[in-house]
């Protein structure tokens, strides 16, 4: 194999990593606030890429709005959804089983919805940007060079919001001690809606960014959520930077395992090293050893 | 200026207070004794908001704040330090203690009330960039009892301030319930330890599974009969 070429594998899986890195934020986030796996995050992904698909492909709108716009909306969804399902289900008993329950069902839902609307057919939207970067020998979709720059602007920006606002002080402190936070003023149920609804956002920016690469259909999510737990685990469950950590270690390590034998072990290579994790080092890269 | 009227509490089928009644005047000092399990904490819980009362009312220089969310007593200045201390681990001290004046209604003034309890305990000053869970027990609730401060309360409610504490520390907490007594500040405290609760407060309480079931001065209670007999073995 070529450098070029063992370049050309690292910088995808660099880029791929960046995806993972968002949709394992955001599950991360969510985790992290309610101590709730939500099994939805992969549909909300999928409502993401066929907002853009619609916004974008179907009418013609341009990539900036149609994306905002796509995200926005599946915010606002995933607000509904736990306004209704997981903001009542938290208040009773047995809220541990009975949440995952109910983002499962979500899940369902939602597959089933946009089955019905758009079929199941894959759709493919066309790229926002045209052309390649060309270094040298070495040469890149601009487009993925728009994955990358739009998923660590925005991963950038959810870091400096937790750590310096009084909504990140807000959501740091709910997710720590929840009681203690409301003492204090922190209205929590309103914190978890919102948290939940950028978790979603983010799941929804990593398919806005994604569409055009993967096509879209109603399954679109399941690979990609899977990758997200993965990358929680690695990272350490319900740790925002452990979280983007554990997502760009992943897809550097299935760009190399890749390249070293062949993309169909590309899962395998994820999930190995989950297992490691979980045998090695169970409370992840960031997380706490508990006690 | 806080009234608890024949309050109940139940935790889903099972009734922890029964008809509790208290009061705690403007500037005073107030103590809830009672043993492992009496439902002290539940009360202190029921007049924030954190568990929602079956029965009875709470009111707050006459206005009825019972079935308020916890979240909003800060804006009434009501303040409550949680039973081992529950500070946010993973926030620096400092954090901890801005975090105390989150509230809306508080946020202005957290500047100079910063200033008051960095008086009131200068380790804050001193570790204010340390990570709250690696504190030690004592140290963590003063950095606790700041954060209650730091909305201005009138009324200061902690629950077990002295458990689990040194001798030397103890006696720093009692010194800073007297300061903010001082201030005028009203104190309500839990404690399982007859000395500690009736020599430190102008009255107090006695309750047993989750009845109150004496009332007096301070030094009534600590003379009483009863509790000599029970609590001290006299
Ligand atoms: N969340 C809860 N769910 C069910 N029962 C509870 C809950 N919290 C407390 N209880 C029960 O209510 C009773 C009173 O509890 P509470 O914590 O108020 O007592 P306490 O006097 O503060 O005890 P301690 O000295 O241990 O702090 C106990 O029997 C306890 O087991
Ligand atoms: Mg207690």
């Amino acid at each position: 194999m070529t450098l070029t070429l063992f370049l050309e594998q690292l910088v995808n899986g660099i880029i791929l990593g960046s995806m993972y890195a968002i949709m394992g934020a955001g599950l991360a986030l969510i985790y992290g606030t309610m101590r709730i796996l939500n099994f939805a995050h992969g549909e909300f992904y999928m409502l993401g890429g066929f907002f853009v698909f619609f916004l974008f492909a179907q009418h013609h709108i341009h990539p900036v709005p149609a994306v905002i716009i796509a995200v926005a909306a599946v915010a606002l969804i995933a607000a509904l959804v736990q306004r209704l399902t997981i903001n009542v289900l938290l208040k009773r008993e047995g809220w541990a089983f009975s949440t995952i329950a109910a983002t499962l069902g979500v899940s369902i839902f939602l597959q089933n919805l946009a089955l019905a609307l758009w079929g199941e057919r894959f759709q493919s939207v066309p790229y926002f940007v045209e052309g390649l970067l060309q270094v040298g020998e070495f040469r890149l979709p601009w487009q993925r060079v728009l994955i990358f720059g739009v998923a660590v602007g925005v991963m950038a920006t959810m870091a400096v919001v937790l750590r310096w606002t009084r909504f990140g002080w807000a959501v740091r402190a709910t997710a720590q001690d929840a009681e203690a936070a409301a003492v204090v003023g922190v209205p929590a149920a309103r914190i978890h809606t919102i948290t939940f609804a950028l978790g979603a956002a983010l799941a929804a920016v990593a398919a806005a960014l994604l569409a055009p690469v993967f096509a879209v259909n109603p399954w679109m999510g399941l690979p990609l959520i899977i990758k997200a737990f993965v990358v929680v685990v690695l990272g350490g469950l319900g740790s925002f930077p452990g979280a983007i950590v554990g997502g760009f270690l992943l897809g550097i390590v299935e760009a190399i395992g890749i390249t070293l034998t062949s993309s169909e072990w590309r899962d395998v290579i994820a999930f190995g090293m989950m297992i490691l994790f979980l045998w090695v080092r169970p409370w992840g890269l960031f997380g706490v050893k508990e006690r | 200026m806080l009234e608890v009227k024949d309050l109940d509490v139940k935790y889903g089928d099972v009734q922890v207070l029964w008809d509790v009644s208290l009061t705690v005047g403007r500037g005073e000092v107030v103590a809830v004794m009672g043993p492992n399990g009496s439902g002290k904490s539940t009360i202190l819980k029921a007049i924030i908001g954190l568990v929602r009362p079956s029965g009875g009312t709470i009111t707050l220089d006459g206005k009825t704040i019972s079935g308020l969310p916890a979240h909003q007593m800060a804006g009434l200045g009501v303040s409550l330090v949680l039973e081992r201390r529950r500070l946010f681990p993973q926030m620096t001290v400092l954090e901890n203690v801005r975090m105390g004046a989150f509230h809306p209604a508080v946020r202005a003034r957290e500047k100079e009330r910063l200033e008051w309890v960095e008086y009131l305990f200068p380790i804050i000053r001193e570790r204010r960039g340390q990570l709250a869970g690696r504190m030690s027990g004592g140290e963590q609730q003063m950095v606790a009892i700041a954060r209650g401060l730091m909305s201005g309360p009138r009324l200061l409610m902690m629950d077990e301030p002295f458990l689990g504490l040194a001798p030397r520390i103890v006696d720093q907490i009692v010194d800073i319930i007297r300061k903010i007594n001082a201030e005028g500040i009203a104190v309500l405290f839990n404690e399982q330890n007859v000395h500690l609760s009736f020599s430190n407060s102008h009255r107090g309480y006695l309750l047993e599974s989750g009845r109150i079931v004496l009332e007096g001065s301070g030094l009534a209670m600590l003379e009483h009969e009863m509790v000599k007999r029970v609590y001290l073995g006299t």
